[in-house]
């Protein structure tokens, strides 16, 4: 008996093993830090959620559609129309809620990098390289986000992942935006003062393909052409214009072209940082912008100058599957039976952007002159077209930069919306064709920006007014 | 800790302590009969009253045992039959005993810890009993089929009409938002599986986002419609579910009790002559519900097509000229019409040795259950043996073990964004246009009136849908009778049991249909997902129970300890770009790969008393399950989970009263923490070839608690007129704290949802079940049951403001339609929908609004009934099962297709379909529907050959023949507009079941069975 009893304990013994947690995925607390590789993957990860955000095809499409460029009229998803006209986008819907979360992702992943224990093993300089990059690339998501959130404003995130953070006016985030650029400008230039003139770790290669930008020198021109956008915003606010920042844009723009020669050519105007894509495997991360049901609107083919090389861009949309619409055209860039497409990188921030940037801060200063000379910088050379002669009245020099904005950032992203919006022209804007509401702008109420997200609004308990 | 070990160790001390003396005594010999007839009972079991001393009589009904000089009582008991006590006289020694039917179940052993049962007639818990007659009365699929109609408090929806399963099964409201919400399944004594695994439909259909990130990013949906694997089961080897339904009487359970537990128990042999049971079964189903299209006339759909040319077509000249005029097509009937032949071929072998030391019980099955689509099917091939082996007085084996396979083709159906799901494309199609018409080379023709040009004939037979599961369930249990006296016996059981399973699902689109040359699922034609899942469930369980018997009360102690491990690794492969007729993945020109590991280990220890005195009128349990798992914020910290539970049998009863019991009980229960909520993840991506870590979007919570629901239930048993009624009544409350809740964060903070502890939710209701045989003579019998229960669901509090659930946890699609809101005040499965916005513009610019919604509904039905009636007139039975739920709200979205993909709606009435929508448009909730129906759920009329003609066919070697006609869901009545108001697309959560997404149709069953016992 006393055998029995010896053998049930000992098996309740066995038994009783521990319950040791054993988690079969990465956390933060199983990944070593300290090590380069845990830098290089957490630099990874923040700047392909970037691409993700900024490089994932509703960035482009959506301003598109809002600047009345751009169509996306299938039965299969009618939230492109309603969604867009009429009334103005739900918070709640994927479109009224996106282009929001994402880009904050990818800020919290750009300050994770900078409190991770890799990052402080680095040396001063490679240290101050880190976060002028991380922090120009913050820089640029308040931008982008703006650029969609215009005047409902946005969260400036804060370093306290635990902390709700207030909405700020865009006139607010534009100036902490600004000052952002700026402190990251100053770490620039202080790895450059080290020695260090590259990056301690290696970034996709999009960022190589116009100009290698994980060099410190390149990245002070890509920090400057940030810091002239921003100006730009600034003293274009329809809302509050800020005079000042016409001249400061002009100085941080001439900074950002100072490599510029006299007379600048296309791979001048694509210089900057790219996405790439790798539609095949084991990546398999194709441009999103290849699509059947992306199309351009009749008003967008019939308003091409006559010569303009850049018609070579819109295709007539061939064997359509669309309801309502047998004359369609796309642009070539979304044409998905082009397999290159899949692989065609799309900028992140040019240098032909810098130039029309330049050209809003010359017009706001009244000196048509050199507006001139930088909107002929991409009329020429992207265009093909003739040089305009020096504008006489500001009408007109905004009418060929808008024109600029259309033909060269067609689904680039909301550059021409940004444009419209500041000039007060989005309502010139309509559109009047099969499938969609119309005609004319009576029916076509204009979306002027997406909403602040429902679970922002959830989050604050429905109190989503912006703060100084 | 340390007192639990002393509390183990004195149990088995207390277990060798000897008796403090032995009685005289003598032999009894007894032969046990139905009442009435020589039809012996095996197997029951007999005791004498106020001692262990006890014994089972043999398959013949013969037994012999010891018994205590002196008068005596001896209970004696058999699952299917009434106990009775008999007295026996000082000098008798030998006595025949004549057993009634229990035809209401009221004798039926239920179970009240892992090594203890009690009588249900002592039962403190309303614990529901189905038997395999009642579960097998018409053919099912899978057991949760089965138990439809016949369990108060079990709400069991199904994804959709699709073959093969798809059901869930919830029971007294839901006790969570995040967590499992299904009730642990015990077979045997293993813990089963019940897992639910995409098949990947999404990378064709579009729905869920479709395919999205890489490595480890979802590549599978929640809306794909995925079948709970408990479904792989064979109704026909269960001899018995016992249903415990809340935490009071699933506290045994611990942290998988909550939610109750579904306690299944096969079927074992017996000693004696072999019985063969022969099964052979046909059937066919056929659509029960299609929507009524709109016809257009020639002249008609000329104007339509001039108003609404499809692509590439200036005109209806142009149109007709390439697909000519075909009238009012249905394609509802084109795809669906098919008559899913069936067929089910089943038998089982049970015998043993003559002393009833060796037994054994096999059976083997092949099922085949056609579909209404061609292609679509389920198939199910199992074979199961059981064994039991006494060796010597004190040591019997028993093991358990089923290995089967099944087979499910499932076809399309549910969210679609590719234009794919059939009706989908049929919501789209105008009826004029012909999808059987074929080229002359035999291929169907294009759809021109949707993007993805999809022909719904050409998929259904293009596109592969198979899940095969093979899977493994056994178990090995040893029970050791250490000690045996008069008055004390102490029983040492060990049991292992393991769950293992692989499921290989595929979804293969090949590259030549129009729906994939149309670009609209990915620039490459042809797509495969392949994926595995394989799991494992293993637990061991060590038990010890004494029991002591006295004059007065007979006290039961045991406790012991139990070992669980959960071991699951699923990964999904997908292709796009392949060879014609290439299903392998690494072929096509893009792939993904995803991988999922979840890995759960528990421990748990349990001690309980159950007392049972007063003339077996009084049961009083106290116990207590302590248990601690890894999935837990502190895995080495113990959660205990008590429970105490007082039943009673009035002495004096009323008049025509045969029995009442008077039951009061309280337990605590856990809902295990989903797996990795504590931890914030990194999650792993690739940036132009280099990989890449950026944290997730949601917080994990390092301390996370595991949920835990207090239920306190009581109610009466009573039975009337001599067996011939019984009326069960059950009132509960039970209170949900410390809710695992993913609630949402500012997102600007850059993560989206938080994991947290908090908030408190409860459950009320009322179950009552009247068992009635009106009617009982030698050539007419009928048995009636009706059931009814219902239950109120309340968020009493949350430490955050009221959310919106994440999708995968029931999020709905939109306000538009109705969709879920966990808030206060509330039910948790509350269905609310948006009424508009006030926007105010300043300036001509957008500058804010107000948001309106409201409260419309519940998910859940208000109450449900079922109301079963048998019949039996000489040899031919009639059997009867109308299951009637009123209320609950499904968001109809396959209305939302049908009235806006067609220009001025597809449905006949158009008008109708037309203010719908544009009252939709206006933003009023249009498509959130009351969901309730009664359904005429089994009807089976049987005739019993008889034992002449059974031996007059087979040469005396039959027993009984018996034929049947039956059939399964073959009538619904209800005023809901979509095709069947069970539907519940996204039926893997909590709450948010009740979407119906152009689900696949459901359909009705109608079989031919012949039943031979050999």
């Amino acid at each position: 008996m006393k055998t029995y009893i010896a053998a049930a304990l000992a098996t309740l013994t066995l038994l009783a093993s521990g319950c040791k947690d054993n988690p079969t995925a990465p956390s933060r607390d199983r990944v070593v830090a300290g090590s380069q590789q845990t830098l290089q993957a957490l630099v990874t990860g923040a700047v392909a959620q970037e691409r993700a955000n900024a490089g994932g095809g509703a960035y482009q499409l959506y301003a598109s559609i809002m600047a009345r460029d751009a169509i996306v009229p299938t039965i299969n998803e009618s939230r492109f129309v309603t969604e867009f006209y009429n009334t103005p986008p739900d918070p709640s819907d994927f479109i009224g809620g996106s282009l929001w979360t994402g880009f904050y992702v990818a800020i919290r992943a750009e300050q994770n990098v900078l409190k991770d224990a890799s990052f402080t093993t680095l040396g001063a300089g490679d240290q101050a390289a880190t976060r002028g990059f991380l922090r120009t690339l913050v820089g640029l998501e308040y931008i982008q986000l703006l650029e969609y959130r215009d005047q409902n404003g946005i969260v400036i995130q804060g370093s306290d992942a635990a902390k709700q953070d207030p909405i700020r006016t865009k006139q607010s985030a534009l100036l902490a935006t600004s000052a952002l650029l700026d402190s990251a400008l100053t770490d620039l230039n202080a790895a450059a003062s080290a020695g260090t003139t590259s990056l301690p770790f290696s970034l996709p290669s999009g960022y190589s393909l116009h100009g290698d930008y994980s060099q410190v020198a390149n990245l002070i021109l890509l920090n400057r052409g940030l810091k002239g956008k921003t100006e730009v915003f600034r003293a274009l606010d329809p809302v509050a214009p800020n005079a000042a920042s016409a001249a400061i844009a002009i100085a941080a723009l001439d900074a950002a072209l100072s490599d510029a020669s006299n007379s600048p050519d296309q791979e001048y105007l694509n210089k900057g940082p790219w996405f790439e894509y790798n539609p095949s495997s084991p990546e398999t991360a194709p441009n999103p912008l290849p699509s059947v049901t992306s199309l351009v609107t009749y008003n967008f083919v019939s308003s091409i100058a006559a010569g303009d090389v850049r018609v070579r861009k819109i295709l007539p949309a061939g064997k359509l599957s669309l309801q309502g619409d047998s004359a369609a055209n796309r642009l070539a860039i979304t044409d998905p039976t082009n397999s290159a497409n899949l692989s065609a990188p799309l900028p992140i921030f040019r240098n032909a952007e810098l130039y029309l940037l330049r050209a809003q801060a010359e017009i706001a200063g009244g000196d048509l002159t050199s507006a001139t000379r930088d909107v002929n910088a991409v009329h020429t050379v992207e265009g093909g077209l003739p040089a305009y002669a020096n504008f006489t009245g500001s009408a007109a020099a905004i009418a060929a930069l808008l024109y600029e904005y259309r033909y060269s950032f067609a689904y680039m992203g909301p550059q021409h919306l940004d444009a419209l919006r500041e000039y007060q022209m989005l309502n010139a804007a309509y559109v009047s064709q099969p499938g969609m509401p119309g005609p004319g702008p009576a029916t076509d109420a204009l979306v002027q920006s997406l909403p602040i997200i429902q679970n922002e609004i959830n989050a604050r308990n429905g109190n989503i007014t912006a703060v100084p | 800790m340390k007192s639990l070990w002393r509390l183990l160790v004195m149990a088995v001390l207390l277990a060798v302590i000897p008796s403090l003396g032995r009685a005289q005594t003598r032999r009894v010999a007894g032969h046990i009969t139905v009442q009435g007839s020589t039809e012996p009972v095996g197997g029951a079991t007999i005791q004498v009253v106020g001692t262990t001393l006890g014994t089972v009589a043999d398959a013949d009904g013969h037994f012999g045992m010891t018994v205590p000089t002196g008068a005596q009582q001896l209970r004696v008991r058999r699952i299917g039959f009434q106990a009775k006590l008999i007295a026996i006289t000082a000098g008798a020694t030998g006595l025949d005993v004549g057993m009634i039917r229990d035809v209401l179940e009221l004798e039926a052993q239920v179970i009240t810890g892992q090594a203890t049962t009690v009588s249900r007639a002592n039962a403190a818990n309303a614990v529901a009993v189905v038997n395999t007659e009642q579960l097998n009365r018409v053919p099912q699929q899978t057991i949760e089929n089965a138990l439809q109609g016949k369990v108060p408090g079990a709400v069991i929806t199904q994804n959709s009409g699709a073959p093969g399963g798809g059901i869930q099964l919830q029971l007294r409201g839901t006790n969570t938002v995040n967590g499992n919400y299904q009730p642990l399944y015990v077979i045997d004594g293993v813990v089963a599986n019940n897992d639910a695994y995409s098949n990947g439909l999404n990378a064709v259909s579009g729905a869920g986002g479709g395919i999205t990130g890489q490595q480890g990013a979802q590549v599978t949906s929640y809306q794909d419609q995925q079948v709970n694997r408990i479904a792989d089961l064979n109704p026909e080897d269960i001899e018995t579910i016992e249903v415990l339904k809340g935490a009071s009487a699933g506290a045994i359970y611990g942290s998988r009790g909550a939610n109750g537990v579904v306690i299944i128990t096969t079927k074992r042999g017996h000693g004696g002559k072999a019985s063969l049971d022969f099964v052979q079964r046909f059937g066919a189903s056929a659509i029960s519900h299609t929507m009524q299209l709109r016809c257009f006339t020639q002249t008609q759909a000329s104007a339509f097509i001039d108003a609404n040319p499809p692509a590439g077509f200036k005109g209806s000249a142009d149109y007709f000229a390439a697909y000519p005029y075909a009238g009012c097509t249905d394609p509802q009937q084109q795809l669906y019409g098919n008559n899913g032949f069936s067929y089910e071929t089943a038998a089982s072998l049970r015998g043993g040795t003559v002393d009833g030391n060796s037994t054994y019980f096999a059976s083997a099955s092949l099922k085949h259950d056609g579909a209404i689509a061609p292609q679509d099917g389920y198939d199910k091939q199992s074979l199961r043996v059981n064994l039991t082996q006494q060796l010597g007085a004190r040591l019997n084996f028993r093991t358990n073990s089923e290995v089967l396979h099944t087979l499910t083709k499932r076809g399309i159906s549910g969210n679609d964004n590719n234009a794919v799901n059939p009706l989908d494309v049929i919501s789209a199609t105008p009826t004029f246009y012909d999808f059987s018409r074929k080229h002359t080379n035999g291929q169907y023709q294009l759809n021109p009136f949707v993007g993805s040009t999809a022909n719904i004939l050409q998929d259904q037979y293009a596109i592969q849908t198979p899940e095969n599961v093979y899977r493994l369930i056994g178990s090995a249990q040893a029970n050791w009778s250490v000690l045996a006296s008069e008055r004390q016996t102490v029983d040492l059981q060990l049991l292992g049991g393991i769950d293992h399973y692989g499921d290989a699902s595929q979804v293969y689109s090949p590259p030549s249909t129009y729906l994939e040359q149309s670009g609209i699922i990915s620039p490459y034609a042809g797509n495969v997902v392949n994926n595995n899942a394989n799991v494992t469930n293993a637990n061991l369980n060590l038990s010890v129970a004494h029991k002591l018997a006295i004059s007065f009360l007979t006290a039961t102690t045991s406790g012991g300890l139990r070992q669980e491990r959960v071991q699951t690794d699923f990964v999904t492969a997908v292709g796009q770009g392949l060879f014609p007729g290439v299903t392998n993945f690494a072929t096509a020109v893009q792939t993904q790969l995803a991988e999922g590991q979840q890995l759960n280990k528990t421990l748990s220890y349990y001690a309980q008393e159950e007392i049972l005195a007063l003339n077996e009128r009084l049961l009083l349990t106290a116990a207590v399950n302590a248990e601690r798992s890894s999935t837990n914020g502190n895995p080495s910290a113990f959660y205990s989970f008590p429970k105490f539970s007082v039943s009673y049998r009035l002495p004096w009863l009323p008049p025509a009263t045969d029995n009442f019991k008077l039951r009061l009980a309280y337990g605590k229960a856990g809902n295990r923490v989903p797996v990795d909520y504590k931890y914030t993840y990194l999650t792993a991506l690739l940036e132009n070839g280099v990989n890449g870590l950026r944290q997730d979007v949601q917080v994990g919570l390092p301390g996370i608690r595991p949920e835990q629901t207090a239920e306190i239930e009581g109610g009466f048993d009573a039975t009337f007129f001599g067996g011939r009624a019984g009326l069960e009544f059950t009132q509960y409350h039970k209170k949900t704290t410390d809710l695992v809740l993913t609630v949402g964060l500012s997102p600007s903070t850059g993560f989206t949802r938080q994991v947290i502890n908090g908030g408190a939710l409860q459950n009320t209701g009322t179950e009552v079940g009247l068992n009635l045989i009106p009617i009982q003579k030698a050539q007419f019998s009928w048995t009636s049951n009706v059931t009814f229960s219902k239950n109120r669901n309340q968020v009493l509090s949350l430490p955050v403001p009221a959310f919106t659930p994440t999708a995968a946890a029931g999020a709905g699609f939109s306000e538009r339609f109705g969709t879920y809101k966990i808030q206060a005040g509330y039910s948790a499965t509350q269905v609310v929908v948006f009424k508009g916005f006030d926007s105010t513009f300043v300036n001509g610019v957008y500058a804010r609004r107000t948001r309106h919604e409201f409260h419309i509904g519940d998910q859940n039905p208000d109450f449900q009934m079922g109301f079963t009636n048998d019949f039996k007139i000489g040899k031919l039975g009639l059997s009867s099962l109308v299951d009637w739920r009123r209320g609950g709200y499904v968001m109809n979205l396959t209305n939302n297709y049908f009235d806006a993909n067609l220009a001025g709606s597809n449905l006949a009435d158009t008008l109708l379909a037309q203010n719908r929508f544009s009252s939709f448009l206006a933003g009023n909730p249009v498509y959130a529907e009351h969901a309730s129906f009664a359904k005429l759920r089994e009807l089976t009329l049987s005739y019993d050959l008889g034992q002449s003609i059974a031996h007059a066919m087979f040469g005396g070697r039959a027993n009984d023949i018996r034929l049947e006609v039956s059939g399964h869901n073959l009538y619904t009545w209800t005023h809901y507009t979509g095709y069947d108001p069970e539907v519940s697309n996204f039926g893997n959560a909590a709450v948010g079941r009740t979407q119906d997404v152009t689900p696949y149709p459901p359909s009705r069953q109608y079989f031919l069975s012949l039943n031979a016992t050999f």
